[in-house]
């Protein structure tokens, strides 16, 4: 059967199959930060996918395998949002601009499609070996990609420091939005930023 | 109820600190209303004498162990050298390695972002940890010294938090060491030890 079916055919059913996989990743991308790890179940995506629950098994071996996927993706979109603003930034003002839209209002609204490491940050650490090894590469290239903006990158000191401002982005917008005060969420994105992008 | 007053109490408190330690390892989801009485030695029935709902248990414990968290700081703004501590020990490997008795920002904040019912009380307790660290950094002429302590925490418990999630030991120890001397220097009295000593 497989044999005598046209190319094109057989082409078209392995990009639906692409097509669906990757729908169901971006839909669990987002899942995972708007409900948590423990809050994303394989019927919920599947349906919010548009898919059928049988389906799931022929994109992947268990639940574990999507969730490893979409952290994976959610570091990727978060990773590109960074670079974007650094790339777009005036000279000299990359490493401020990228502060500044990490903490600013937008991002802090949009948990699902914001940074991962603040909104999956203390359940991280409880997930499986896949999961933080994707999360601790992203950590990795994000802490690059700020020293990178720093006036002295390449000097002594110049890492460490990125590394902390790493920490204080962080810690700033998962405060920020575990916080149900508006004026204390403000504040603490403010302080951080008077500190590490002082205009 | 049919029990004395204090050994109810005494139970009350017991149920409470288990839930706190086993939500902050676990993770709300992770732990059940079950799993809390086993870790208490109680039996399971008791438990709705106790508390309406295993969401109610969730706000408790954690203002439970809000209560605990701020006598702590209180406790730790003696000397300088005990205001030193404090803040070396909230970025050591070893409150790494226990979140079950640490930092309940570091152990929930993402999971407390969604659940509406717990926000209060981890509002309450910023708001309380932010004034108390005032009291940590020294007396020193600052424009802002709110804005200071609130730096000081985000990055504390931002690291914390990332040295958790990671799963590479160099970095791990990396993220809370250089955190920790940042804090350090901002932290440190004239005459209060170097840090890296």
């Amino acid at each position: 059967m497989m044999r005598i079916m046209p190319l094109r055919k057989h082409n078209a059913r392995a990009l639906a199959k692409e097509a669906s996989h990757e729908r169901i990743v971006s839909t669990a991308a987002r899942a995972i930060r708007r409900s948590g790890f423990d809050g994303t179940g394989v019927a919920d995506i599947m349906q919010e996918a548009g898919l059928t629950h049988g389906a799931f098994y022929a994109h992947f071996p268990s639940r574990e395998a999507m969730l490893t996927e979409a952290v994976n993706q959610a570091c990727a979109e978060s990773a590109a949002a960074a670079s974007g603003v650094v790339a777009n930034a005036p000279a000299g003002e990359a490493l401020a601009s990228m502060l500044r839209a990490y903490l600013s209002p937008e991002h802090l609204a949009q948990m699902e499609l914001g940074c991962p490491l603040a909104a999956l940050g203390s359940e991280t650490a409880r997930q499986t070996p896949e999961v933080r090894r994707v999360t601790t590469r992203h950590v990795k290239e994000t802490i690059d990609l700020v020293a990178r903006q720093l006036p002295d990158w390449g000097q002594p000191g110049a890492h460490e420091r990125a590394l902390v401002t790493v920490a204080a982005m962080v810690g700033t917008l998962l405060l920020a939005r575990a916080v149900d005060e508006p004026a204390l969420s403000e504040s603490m994105c403010r302080a951080a930023l008077k500190h590490l992008a002082p205009t | 109820m049919r029990y004395p007053a204090a050994e109810t109490a005494e139970k009350h408190a017991r149920i409470l600190s288990a839930a706190s330690a086993l939500f902050r390892e676990h993770g709300f989801a992770g732990v059940s209303v079950g799993k809390i009485m086993q870790a208490t030695g109680l039996t399971h029935g008791p438990f709705y004498n106790h508390f309406e709902s295993k969401e109610a248990l969730i706000s408790e414990s954690l203002h439970d162990a809000s209560e605990k968290a701020l006598d702590d700081m209180d406790a730790a703004s003696g000397t300088a050298e005990d205001r030193l501590a404090y803040l070396r020990g909230y970025l050591s490997e070893a409150h790494r390695d226990a979140p079950g008795q640490g930092c309940m920002l570091a152990a929930l904040a993402s999971e407390v972002a969604r659940e509406q019912d717990v926000r209060p009380v981890l509002t309450h307790h910023v708001s309380a940890t932010i004034d108390k660290l005032q009291r940590l950094i020294p007396r020193r002429v600052r424009k802002n010294p709110r804005s200071e302590s609130i730096r000081m925490l985000s990055t504390m418990v931002g690291a914390l938090t990332l040295s958790r999630a990671v799963d590479d030991p160099a970095l791990s120890a990396e993220i809370l060491r250089e955190a920790r001397e940042m804090i350090e220097a901002t932290a440190t009295l004239p005459g209060a030890r170097k840090p890296r000593g």
